[in-house]
């Protein structure tokens, strides 16, 4: 028994030290150039933005579906697109954000419907990804616990892929606008606006099929109470949505609505106006081509102004 | 709680240290500890039906003791009967109640009929089909005075319940696995550095051959119509790893976890897909089921023996009645037949014996003979996969057609070079071991430490580098 305690010991040691090193060396090259490192532009946008500003929060529904210039003209803010990727979760959305709060900011979260069901909003793999190559490592030990839950079956693929030769030399594969040159200086994907797109979009059959998580609405309850300590102002408003998968999904989306109008915080618009004809969705249910981003920031603007005016 | 999880990799460490460190001497103590880790493992798939476990268990255990203390042949029947019925009755409820009560319903649609009956709204419950034939094996050899009935209560539970092999088999004996929870385990390195081995390639076969091929099938097989003909071959062939690597994966990962505890499980998967005929192939596949069928079906039924039209007529029953064990639909009624009807000729003419060795025992390659036999079996079987993996008839249909079309001879689509070559790689292994219990028995045993570190090394970080975001449940795991 001694000597098999001590073998498999030996073994899972070895294991463990690749891993535990995999997680200490710094980003890859190719990670480097990654879409999700758009986050520390955009968190030096959060320091450095001057008053009056709005701050953009939630997933790539707003990465590929705002035109902040515009917004700028009108509103007379400027914006601040924090968004990248939904897998992040919403609660680390929210939890990053809040360091760069100030006074009299308004901040709005246009969340995608995911967030709202099963652990979505917890993050997975690209929270680990944000985390350890575009963040301070530190804040993995601010994570809660269902976050540490979601992101231990990701640690040890992140942790080997430090060891993967194609890495470190070959060049991505993907688009640009999946890279970190993708986001303009407000931090909107920019780099599709000119491209046609390729493909119909396949549109959702269901959000998730997973229970409604009630956490999340406490989770966004919370970060009201804090924007409020920091006389700031929250709004929340509804991802751009492709029609054809907003027919299929009604039912979790007016649960999702039912649940945002019990809350305390000013919604913009209805779930139903930011949803977009299929032609407008560049390459996914959640991303807008040019002229869909045009038509959103239109919308945005008007619910914006009614809501400042009240 | 899947056996490609980390929960898993905890609870098994856990049940372990509890085994062999606090329950070490004691053999009532290590089978309580056993069966309640069994119990937690079930509970962590749904409390609920651990009651079904449990009742179901009770009922066999008694009606055991009742068979073999009946005083007359009326009694010791109608215990047995009982037991059968309701052994039966529970499969039939929960896994086929709402297929007869639809197939019915369309009998009467195309004789012009028009009625809505009522189906039930339940859940199958996992591995019922497994410990339900757990039981049934067992009830039938006392009555048939095999075997004698088991009265300890704790032994027997964990007979049908041992956690390993809950939830997909090996579908067990009595005779075999019973004498191994009455004697105290001492713990054995060399058996539990097989099972660990075992359990490494088990994880390799699921993680890296079954959840990648699936991402391809799924995708063919989900659009059928958007694919080329090549393509639905390629899928055709990626399901029939799939389903290899997730079944005997899980197999591997079973009986290497019970060599752990010192119990030796049945064999399940002897590399069926270098068969060289589709006899010998179900002689290597799910070898439990298939040899639970011939002892409690086939031969009861007369076996081969008798006339052309007893082979047939026992010949069909069988694979009839294992298609409809996978599930119920048409779709795996239609694989059985075919299965049935792949083997046929050769049981006609009593030739389904004659390839009872290894293909190209003690030589490195196979002759081209043998080469076109397992080549022409593999072929027949992955045509057979297409019904077992189709939503429906009509979909295999469907996805047949599109197979003899004008593009069965382009480019295959959407393949990933990768993984071809980790499939060849994959053959290569299995090849090379197909003399053994599983492929990497003996892998390695005579290298010295360092490189045998560096292949397990090695083999772990390739689980971690291929391992697919979400846990791939196991296929069989449905049925």
């Amino acid at each position: 028994m001694k000597k098999f305690i001590i073998k498999t010991t030996l073994l899972l040691s070895i294991i463990l030290f690749f891993l535990i090193l995999g997680l200490i060396l710094p980003p890859t090259p190719k990670a480097k150039d990654s879409y999700l490192m758009g986050k520390i532009k955009k968190d030096s946008l959060l320091i450095h933005v001057k008053q009056p500003r709005i701050i953009f929060v939630g997933g790539s529904n707003l990465a590929f579906g705002l035109d902040s210039q515009t917004l700028k003209d009108s509103l007379n803010f400027t914006p601040i697109n924090t968004a990248t990727h939904a897998t992040i979760g919403l609660v680390y959305m929210m939890q990053d954000v809040k360091q760069f709060i100030q006074k009299n900011d308004i901040i709005i979260i246009a969340p995608e419907y995911q967030h709202f069901f099963g652990d979505f909003a917890s993050g997975k793999e690209e929270l680990l990804r944000t985390i350890f190559d575009t963040s301070n490592d530190s804040d993995f030990f601010y994570l809660k616990f269902q976050q540490y839950k979601n992101l231990i079956n990701f640690i040890p693929k992140y942790a080997v892929s430090k060891f993967d030769v194609s890495q470190y030399y070959s060049i991505s594969k993907n688009e640009l606008y999946y890279t970190k040159a993708a986001f303009n200086n407000f931090g909107d994907v920019y780099l599709h606006w000119d491209i046609k797109k390729k493909t119909i979009i396949k549109p959702y059959n269901e959000i998730l099929n997973e229970d409604f998580n009630n956490d999340i609405i406490e989770e966004i309850s919370n970060f009201n109470l804090f924007v409020i300590s920091k006389k700031a102002k929250l709004f929340i408003t509804y991802p751009s949505f492709q029609a054809s998968s907003y027919k299929n999904c009604i039912k979790q989306i007016e649960q999702v609505d039912n649940k945002l109008k019990k809350m305390n915080i000013k919604l913009l618009g209805t779930a139903f106006r930011y949803t977009f004809a299929d032609s407008l969705m560049f390459d996914s249910p959640y991303h807008l081509t040019k002229n869909g981003v045009d038509i959103r920031t239109q919308l945005l603007i008007e619910d914006l102004n009614l809501a400042l005016k009240k | 709680m899947f056996f490609n999880s980390l929960n898993f990799a905890f609870f098994l460490i856990i049940v372990f240290c509890i085994h062999w460190f606090i329950a070490k001497k004691s053999l009532k103590l290590q089978n309580i500890s056993l069966l309640v880790a069994s119990y937690f493992f079930y509970s962590c798939w749904d409390y609920r039906f651990l009651f079904l476990l449990i009742f179901s268990t009770f009922l066999d255990f008694y009606t055991g003791i009742k068979i073999k203390d009946a005083k007359n042949e009326n009694i010791k029947k109608v215990w047995f009967w009982l037991s059968i019925s309701i052994n039966i009755g529970f499969l039939g409820v929960f896994k086929y109640f709402n297929f007869f009560v639809e197939s019915f319903s369309d009998l009467l649609t195309l004789g012009g009929f028009h009625a809505n009956f009522w189906t039930l709204e339940v859940i199958l419950p996992v591995g019922i089909s497994f410990y339900t034939f757990h039981g049934l094996s067992y009830v039938i050899d006392i009555y048939k005075n095999r075997i004698e009935a088991e009265r300890n209560f704790i032994d027997y539970a964990l007979f049908v319940s041992f956690f390993p092999l809950l939830v997909a088999g090996p579908i067990e004996r009595a005779t075999h696995l019973l004498p191994q929870f009455k004697r105290v385990r001492k713990f054995d390195y060399l058996q539990a550095v097989d099972g660990l081995r075992q359990i490494l390639w088990g994880l390799f076969k699921k993680i890296v051959i079954a959840d990648n091929c699936a991402q391809y099938a799924n995708t063919v097989f989900n659009s059928s119509s958007e694919y080329s003909g090549s393509t639905h071959v390629v899928a055709a062939i990626f399901f029939a790893f799939q389903i290899y690597g997730d079944f005997s994966g899980y197999s591997d990962i079973a009986q290497g976890t019970a060599k752990l505890f010192g119990i030796d499980l049945l064999k399940n998967f002897a590399f069926p897909y270098f068969s060289r005929d589709i006899a010998e192939f179900w002689r290597r596949w799910h070898i439990s089921l298939s040899s639970w069928f011939k002892d409690y079906l086939y031969i009861p039924l007369g076996g081969s023996n008798g006339g052309a039209w007893k082979k047939i007529r026992n010949t069909l029953i069988i694979f009839l009645v294992s298609g409809f064990w996978h599930g119920a639909n048409w779709t795996f009624i239609v694989w059985g037949l075919l299965n049935a009807l792949f083997i046929m000729p050769s049981i006609l003419i009593k030739s389904n014996r004659k390839n009872l060795d290894i293909v190209a025992q003690g030589r490195i390659f196979a002759n081209f003979k043998e080469l076109l036999s397992i080549l022409s079996t593999f072929t027949l079987t992955c045509f057979a996969w297409i019904f077992f993996r189709a939503k429906d008839l009509s979909s295999a249909f469907d996805y047949i057609n599109c197979i003899f079309s004008k593009s069965l001879f382009s480019k295959p689509q959407l393949i990933r070079n990768e993984l071809v070559w980790l499939l060849l790689i994959f053959i290569f292994i299995e090849w090379t071991g197909r003399e053994n219990k599983y492929a990497i028995e003996k892998l390695g045993l005579k290298w010295n430490n360092f490189f045998r570190l560096t292949f397990y090394v090695l083999l772990a970080v390739t689980l971690i580098w291929f391992k697919n975001e979400e846990e791939a449940q196991f296929i069989y795991f449905q049925f």
